[in-house]
């Protein structure tokens, strides 16, 4: 039986080919820039630019997979960038409060441990809450996911001000920091090994397994591709749209601690005046092949298609351009890709219901037509 | 008579998926035909929209303080939400040909300032064309993707807001512009400038304090007692409810918005149409940015931030739907206005702004709430 | 519960079954049942109730009146899943298919096989091919093709396919032949008369009397949400089926043909889209209906919509009026007079938000507009005229689309294209959906409009409106023109040509 199927799928056309190759885009791209910029941009594939640009992408890395998540799901979460600024500030923050409140210096370690975990369990906890408001609203009140994370992002950002009290906050103990940051070795390129680095690959690996390889993931896939048909299927849709949500919540919140941690500085406008967080995102979310209209997409795509994006801005870097050189480099190949996806929709929209048999003829009449002219 | 005709209206074959009924009446077609209770509450939130919220605002406002109902106050409000008004009349025109939002508004406002201080050494007039000349450049290329090849409008505009911002930062390397600036350094960056200078390198030595005052003095104006900005953001809406109800393109746009496959099959040419409501977006967005940069005296990337998402939350407010095809600018004018109260009411009770922001986005979210539930009650769906 | 005294088991019964929304009552006090091993057809016109009947079967709703039976066991069936946990399967007629999955995730949506948490892709590979095997489908289909890149028929297989998964003891198919050619109904035959066999009961809704007759054991008819009777097939006739059906005796509405003789007003020639139409060639005059008649896939809709511009057209000519006209957009062939009523009213035919006035005025803005401004009112005297001449109810243009029926809403679509006062309209499927009393109406008004000197041209699926209408016949097979009949038009030669 497996063999019969098998030899019709042999027909390994060029389109076939095309589309595997579509599939993968984000490892393509991630190799031809890759090649590209290490031709480019002198020292780029040495360990002093590589590990820094896998840090840099460690926070855009842990908010795709909650932005991958709730695109699969069919969509929008525009409030990450807000809810990375809240989990930084209220880690920080609420690291400060019972840092004092165990004993502050001293208590010495205990007191540190015992905060930070708190702090972390806090504002992980907020990201949770916040994700899951979004998600009752879009999934129970059916109101449009642009319109609630809108508002949703609009609140934050002011309550994080307000939070903050427009200062950035620093940790009034720096041991963690230094423990996330701290490499396990000092060997060239695995210096990148960091626990920050481990957490985020840990979560990554955790959410693709359980979109592709459970049960779970793939019944959010089919909520994502056709919710009419997973609901008739006996698949609570609503739940699954939560979900989705509540990690995106989760994830961005944890990105944010981390990334505040290891800086030691947590401030209520990160990406405001640089590059925003949310479109770093957005574009990697979109290069890493996962469908705008859900029930496509893959964590690992979106990581490597951050990991892209953050190999261009270094590459520019190197190359003496500034960060204006990258918004604009991010820009034009977010616009790139989403013009190739519309166009290549657009063309099979076009050919849609043509029958097979009819187009065999198409050649035939052609040549008739030439012939008769 | 009436009555029965519109009861007669509400009397439809089952056709098994719509079952949209007309609020406000009773349903006495059939004996086993179930009642549809009317809930008083709903049928003003749906009726009203955002008026009723005004209406509750102000009182509120009228109890906080007795500075609130003073002339000074009002136009105080007004004020504040003039620049905002510009740029929401044109994305509600994207909203209602039913493509969510124009993301790329906060970069046309930037890039319009930065021409328009650019052109503006050659008088104030060939600035503001300039600008309104970049707006529709900007808005033809969004509509003419979104129209014609239906990329997702929202994706694609923000995409454009990143390229536009990439291309303000780099022509100018992450400088700002300002319009009294006028020594040769100046002229080596920017989009215009460099060329401007090669083709007349007397430029330097034209009389650019006058015309910077004359640029910087659109947003300190005040004839008759108002700012400038506030009587050009009631020209705007003037022209965009004009253009709206009264004009072919208007009403195609309704048709458009309300369902794209029908339109176009009804020979209406949705790319135009589409492209239309776009470029009406982008110089809105240019007036709105002129003005802005004029207020702040300098041109630069972040001028305009946030103005994205504050349009589409008073536009929300004001009653248009993502659904498209429906509003108007009553509504328009009734969300921007109801942003103002929130804030100077907040403001009066002596909340920072922070705080405002946070209460605003959660009133927003309330709102939109209540509208949806009143309109799913009364057998209304919302988009 | 036993016809001649033999002893059969009931798998379901539904006792008493109301439904109502809010302005109507879709269902009332019906009571159904179904055998085991038996197909049982459920009958009506549009709007009779039977796919909301069924809805309630499949737990669709959450608030239906009455009692519902399986195997004897009373049932509530509340949502979708108490319903499949109850062994009811359904087969929708919008299939429920989620296009950029592949086809194993599809057939197992929601009961994916797996290890724990985790999912089997062996075991859903076999499971699948298993799956495929019970609808004859297992040598030509690989289970982990993407959906979007299986053709119709198949796709209403592998549906079917997936319902057969959960085991159920009651199938229900909506209209499963709707999108299939001749051959394929046949193989879904095949396949039914498989399933039957193992005992499951099967409810099957369709508008085809030969087909339902063909397949079905019993039949039910239901009328405006009330049940009217329970026959065995072999016991009723065709004509006391559509008796039953619509309630009275409908006099069958035939025009005088006229021989073509007046001026010819449209010549196509070689119209071709390549992959839909191939060559199409033909003729219409003045005042004439010339109905085109092809099965689904025939190139029927492409046809109309090549005409109209709708669609790019690869190369051909239209000669309209001795004049030969480039084929452009859609606003410009209405420009040269030339409409098209498109086939699917919800999607491209109505915007059901807009009022009727909106709506009907759609297609004729720019001609109402002088300056760029546009004035409606110019329109009212038409709108008045039009809403006369097809007794569009409720008599008030200011109403909401949405809030008319079926029927209505196909009249107030006629409307906005009379109103631009076409040479040539291009009716696809007319009537499609509607009920008798708005079925008569818009008929008279295509014959009127004929008279008036419009050419018209007639693409439907339903044969006895083609015969009672058209003058001449075209008929398209698999994209080419392969005929033309003139006289003496008889549902049967219709069909018989069509299929060839």
């Amino acid at each position: 039986m497996r063999n019969i199927i098998k030899n019709i799928n042999i027909k390994a056309d060029r389109t076939l080919i095309l589309s595997k190759l579509n599939n993968n885009r984000a490892y393509v791209l991630l190799v031809f820039i890759m090649i590209l910029m290490s031709i480019c941009a002198p020292n780029f594939l040495g360990t002093g630019n590589i590990v820094p640009m896998i840090k840099t992408a460690l926070l855009p890395i842990m908010a795709g997979i909650g932005f991958t998540y709730v695109m699969i799901g069919g969509n929008f979460d525009l409030s990450i960038g807000a809810v990375i600024n809240v989990g930084a500030a209220v880690a920080m923050g609420e690291f400060n409060r019972f840092f004092a409140a165990f004993g502050g210096e001293a208590a010495g370690t205990k007191a540190v441990v015992l905060g930070w975990i708190v702090a972390i369990l806090i504002a992980l906890a907020a990201g949770v809450l916040v994700g899951l408001i979004n998600g009752l609203l879009v999934a129970k009140g059916r109101i449009h996911s642009f319109i609630v994370t809108i508002g949703m992002m609009t609140a934050l950002t002011g309550f994080v001000y307000t939070y903050c009290k427009g200062n950035t906050i620093s940790a009034d103990n720096t041991l963690f920091v230094n423990i996330l940051e701290r490499p396990f070795i000092k060997v060239p390129y695995l210096e990148v090994f960091t626990i920050r680095f481990l957490v985020t690959v840990i979560i990554v690996i955790f959410f693709e397994v359980l979109l592709l390889k459970a049960k779970w993931g793939r019944d959010l896939l089919m909520v994502g591709s056709n919710e009419e048909a997973a609901w008739h299927a006996g698949i609570n849709t609503q739940r699954k749209i939560i979900w989705t949500f509540i990690f995106s919540g989760f994830t961005s919140a944890f990105g944010g601690v981390m990334f505040a941690i290891s800086m030691n500085a947590a401030v209520p406008n990160y990406g405001e005046r640089g590059i925003n967080p949310l479109m770093i995102v957005l574009a990697s979310t979109i290069i890493g092949g996962t469908e705008l209209t859900g029930g496509r997409g893959s964590v690992v795509h979106t990581t490597v298609a951050v990991l892209t994006i953050q190999a261009i801005f270094n590459g520019l870097i190197i190359m003496g351009m500034g960060f204006d050189a990258q918004v604009l480099a991010a820009g034009v190949l977010l616009a790139v890709v989403v013009l190739y996806e519309s166009y290549s929709l657009y063309k099979q929209n076009l050919k849609k219901g043509a029958k097979a048999a009819l187009l065999k003829e198409v050649p035939e009449l052609k040549a008739r037509r030439k012939s008769a002219c | 008579m009436k009555n029965l005709m519109k009861i007669n209206c509400c009397w439809r074959l089952m056709d098994e998926e719509v079952f949209s009924v007309e609020e406000n009446v009773c349903y006495e077609v059939n004996k086993d035909t179930r009642r549809i209770k009317l809930d008083l509450f709903s049928t003003i939130v749906t009726k009203f929209g955002v008026f009723f919220m005004i209406a509750i605002l102000a009182v509120f406002g009228i109890i906080v303080s007795p500075k609130f109902l003073s002339g000074s106050n009002l136009l105080n409000i007004l004020n504040a939400v003039s620049y905002l008004g510009i740029v929401a009349t044109g994305i509600a025109f994207v909203i209602y040909s039913g493509h969510y939002a124009d993301m790329s508004a906060p970069m046309t406002m930037a890039i319009s300032g930065v021409i328009c201080v650019e052109f503006m050494r050659y008088g104030l007039i060939y600035g503001i064309i300039a600008a309104v000349i970049t707006g529709i450049i900007i808005g033809s290329i969004n509509g003419f993707v979104i129209g014609k090849i239906r990329c997702n409008s929202v994706i694609w505009t923000m995409a454009m807001n990143f390229i536009l911002e990439g291309l303000v930062r780099w022509s100018y390397h992450g400088t700002q512009i300002y319009p009294d600036m006028a020594n040769e350094q100046t002229y080596k960056t920017g989009f215009f400038l460099p060329l401007m200078y090669k083709l007349d390198p007397n430029i330097l030595n034209i009389d650019l304090e006058a015309r910077a005052a004359a640029f910087n003095g659109l947003a300190q104006t005040y004839p008759l007692g108002a700012p400038l900005v506030l009587y050009v953001m009631f020209a705007v809406m003037i022209a965009g409810y004009i253009v709206m109800s009264k004009t072919t393109f208007g009403n195609q746009l309704k048709v458009v918005g309300s369902n794209y496959n029908v339109a176009k099959m009804s020979g209406i040419n949705c790319t135009r149409t589409v492209m239309f409501a776009f470029i009406v977006s982008s110089v809105c967005a240019a007036i709105g940015g002129i003005f802005m940069t004029s207020l702040n005296q300098v041109g630069a990337f972040y001028v305009g931030q946030g103005y994205d998402f504050q349009a589409v939350t008073a536009l929300i407010l004001g009653g248009m739907s993502l659904a498209g095809g429906r509003g108007n600018m009553a509504g328009v004018f009734g969300g921007v206005f109801t942003l103002g109260l929130i804030s100077n009411i907040l403001t009066l009770i002596g909340i920072g702004t922070f705080t405002q922001k946070m209460i605003t986005g959660a009133i927003f979210i309330l709102v939109v709430y209540v509208n949806a539930k009143s309109l799913r009650k009364l057998g209304r769906d919302y988009a | 519960m036993s016809v001649e005294g033999q002893k059969v088991d009931v798998m379901l019964s539904m006792k008493g079954i109301t439904k109502r929304f809010p302005g109507t009552l879709a269902v009332c006090n019906v009571d159904f049942d179904v055998r085991a091993g038996e197909v049982h057809a459920l009958m009506g016109e549009n709007g009779a109730g039977k796919s909301t009947l069924m809805k309630i079967l499949a737990g669709s709703f959450n608030d239906y009146e009455g009692e519902i039976f399986i195997e004897g066991k009373p049932v509530k069936l509340h949502t979708p899943s108490a319903a499949k946990a109850a062994g009811v399967g359904m087969m929708y007629q919008e299939l429920s298919i989620a296009y950029n999955r592949s086809v194993q995730e599809n057939l197992f949506a929601g009961a994916i096989p797996g290890k724990g948490v985790f999912v089997d892709k062996r075991q859903l590979r076999e499971k699948a091919i298993q799956s495929l095997a019970r609808v004859k489908l297992d040598k030509t289909i690989d289970p982990e093709t993407e959906m979007k890149n299986i053709n119709q028929h198949e796709c209403q297989l592998i549906e079917l396919a997936k319902v057969l998964n959960s085991d159920p003891k009651i199938l229900v198919m909506d209209e499963p032949t709707s999108a299939l050619s001749n051959e394929e109904v046949q193989m879904l035959f095949d396949i039914i008369n498989d399933i039957k066999k193992k005992g499951i009961a099967i409810v099957y809704i369709s508008h085809h009397l030969q087909e339902v007759f063909q397949v079905a054991d019993r039949i039910t008819v239901l009328r405006d949400g009330r049940k009217i009777a329970t026959r065995n097939c072999c016991d009723v006739t065709k004509e006391e089926l559509v008796e039953m059906m619509v309630g009275q005796k409908v006099k069958e509405f035939y025009k005088p043909k006229v021989s073509h003789a007046g001026e010819k007003i449209l010549e196509v020639k070689n119209l071709t889209r390549y992959g839909f139409i191939h060559d199409v060639s033909f003729e219409l005059y003045k005042g004439e209906i010339l109905g085109v008649v092809g099965l689904a896939g025939s190139g029927r809709t492409e046809l109309g919509r090549c005409l109209a511009g709708a669609d790019k057209v690869d190369y051909g000519e239209i000669i309209l009026n001795n004049e030969k006209i480039k084929i452009g957009n859609i606003d410009k062939m209405l420009e040269k007079g030339i409409a098209y009523l498109t086939e699917n009213r919800k999607l491209e035919g109505l915007a059901l938000r807009l009022t009727n006035r909106q709506n009907i005025l759609s297609t004729i803005i720019p001609r109402l507009s002088t300056a760029g401004f546009y004035f409606p009112r110019k329109g009212n005297s038409t709108i008045k005229e039009l809403y006369e001449e097809l007794n569009i109810y409720p008599n008030n243009p200011e109403v909401e689309t949405s809030n008319l029926s079926g029927g209505n809403q196909q009249k107030v679509l006629l409307a906005k294209w009379l109103i631009t006062k076409p040479k040539v309209l291009i009716l696809d499927e007319p009537t499609r959906g509607v009920d008798v009393g708005a079925k008569k109406k818009i008929h008279e008004t295509i014959v009127k409009l004929a008279k008036e000197g419009v050419a018209v041209l007639l693409l439907s699926s339903d044969l006895p409106e083609l015969v009672a209408l058209s003058d001449r016949v075209i008929v398209l097979r698999r994209g080419h023109v392969i005929g033309e009949l003139n006289e003496e038009l008889d549902e049967n030669k219709l069909l018989l040509a069509a299929n060839g």
